[in-house]
């Protein structure tokens, strides 16, 4: 069931999004050559409770960190380990917070040091795919609308979409109905309605599609190894234009 | 952090089982791998088949009627099952 927000419950999400993205801006001064996720996990979550807020993904269906830190090949759900980062690097990181039972999400990838032309051009694109998909989550349009946005421009640049991992609603629960997709034809599925608030993460691979998980049951990676950007940003559907709640 | 994929109405195809080669549309989930099937004939939606994931082939197609009903809390019926897939399947 998808349930639209007050404006109390908005609040709360704007607040808990306002951490993620003074989270984010702190991790992206760590990035560096030679820096373990493990160490970029520890100063997010040091962060997020010095601001007010619990770490979401801790503990959530028994993940072990307080971001999601996926590097290269790794698509979603990495985990933060003693993997020092390394010059050429992509890295996904993703972040989710609470806030008095509210909860915003929101991912970027950045690169670590020198990275490729083909890298940057990926994040480039992948990052557009959020834009392409938050500019269709307007009242009245359909799910499917976002869903198709984010598909046409990454095939449009010759990338594959992630099919095995979506988007949500989110609020009360990190994850609450419904499921965005980004792929499918416009004009789909349930009408949005002012009030909505969906985590809109489109998953982009330079290759193929297809992923699988890897062994721990958590890690998701490239099938063909190529690399993947993530980007992701917690979004209410207002009367007017599309409101991005984790941002500062 | 994403959700897994085992969007309702979604169209599948069994890969293995004595079912190996039938369709069916995806109408709830079990867990992380494994969800609920049905095809509104062999499998009623109030039956619906069980099997993981990794034994399925997933469709780039989501039946948008399905979904709907599944998301606003609406019953699903085997009618909407029979005529969404037939239609899906014709489109593969």
């Amino acid at each position: 069931m998808i349930t639209c927000k007050s404006e109390r419950e908005l609040n709360y999400m704007r607040d808990a999004g306002r951490v993620v993205a003074l989270t984010h801006a702190e991790l992206k001064k760590a990035v560096k050559v030679g820096v373990p996720t493990r160490e970029l996990d520890r100063l997010a979550e040091e962060f997020i409770i010095k601001s007010g807020a619990k770490p979401a993904f801790k503990g959530l269906y028994g993940f072990p960190g307080a971001i999601c830190a996926s590097v290269n090949e790794e698509v979603v759900h990495g985990f933060p380990s003693l993997r020092k980062l390394e010059n050429g690097d992509i890295i996904s990181i993703d972040i989710g917070t609470e806030i008095n039972g509210y909860f915003s999400d929101s991912a970027v990838t950045l690169p670590v040091g020198d990275v490729s032309r083909e890298a940057l051009d990926l994040m480039k694109v992948t990052e557009e795919c959020l834009y392409k998909g938050i500019d269709q989550a307007r009242d009245g349009n359909r799910l499917s609308d976002i869903s198709n946005a984010v598909q046409t421009w990454a095939e449009k640049h010759g990338y594959g979409v992630v099919r095995d991992y979506v988007g949500h609603g989110i609020g009360a629960k990190p994850h609450e109905d419904p499921q965005v997709p980004n792929f499918g034809r416009p004009g789909r599925g349930p009408r949005l309605k002012a009030g909505m608030t969906l985590a809109i993460e489109p998953m982009i691979n330079m290759g193929t599609h297809e992923v699988k998980t890897l062994s721990n049951d958590w890690t998701v990676v490239t099938l063909d190894k190529r690399l993947s950007a993530h980007f992701e940003h917690t979004v209410a559907i207002t009367d007017d234009e599309p409101e991005i709640l984790s941002k500062t | 952090m994403s959700g897994n994929a085992a969007q309702i109405g979604r169209l599948v195809c069994s890969m293995q089982g004595r079912d190996s080669g039938r369709y069916y549309l995806v109408v709830g989930s079990v867990n992380e791998t494994r969800v609920m099937l049905a095809d509104g004939e062999v499998r009623k939606v109030d039956n619906p088949k069980i099997k993981n994931v990794k034994h399925l082939k997933f469709y780039d197609m989501i039946a948008g009627e399905v979904f709907d009903k599944a998301i606003n809390g609406k019953r699903i019926t085997n009618v909407d099952v029979r005529k969404e897939l037939k239609s899906l399947i014709e489109q593969i």
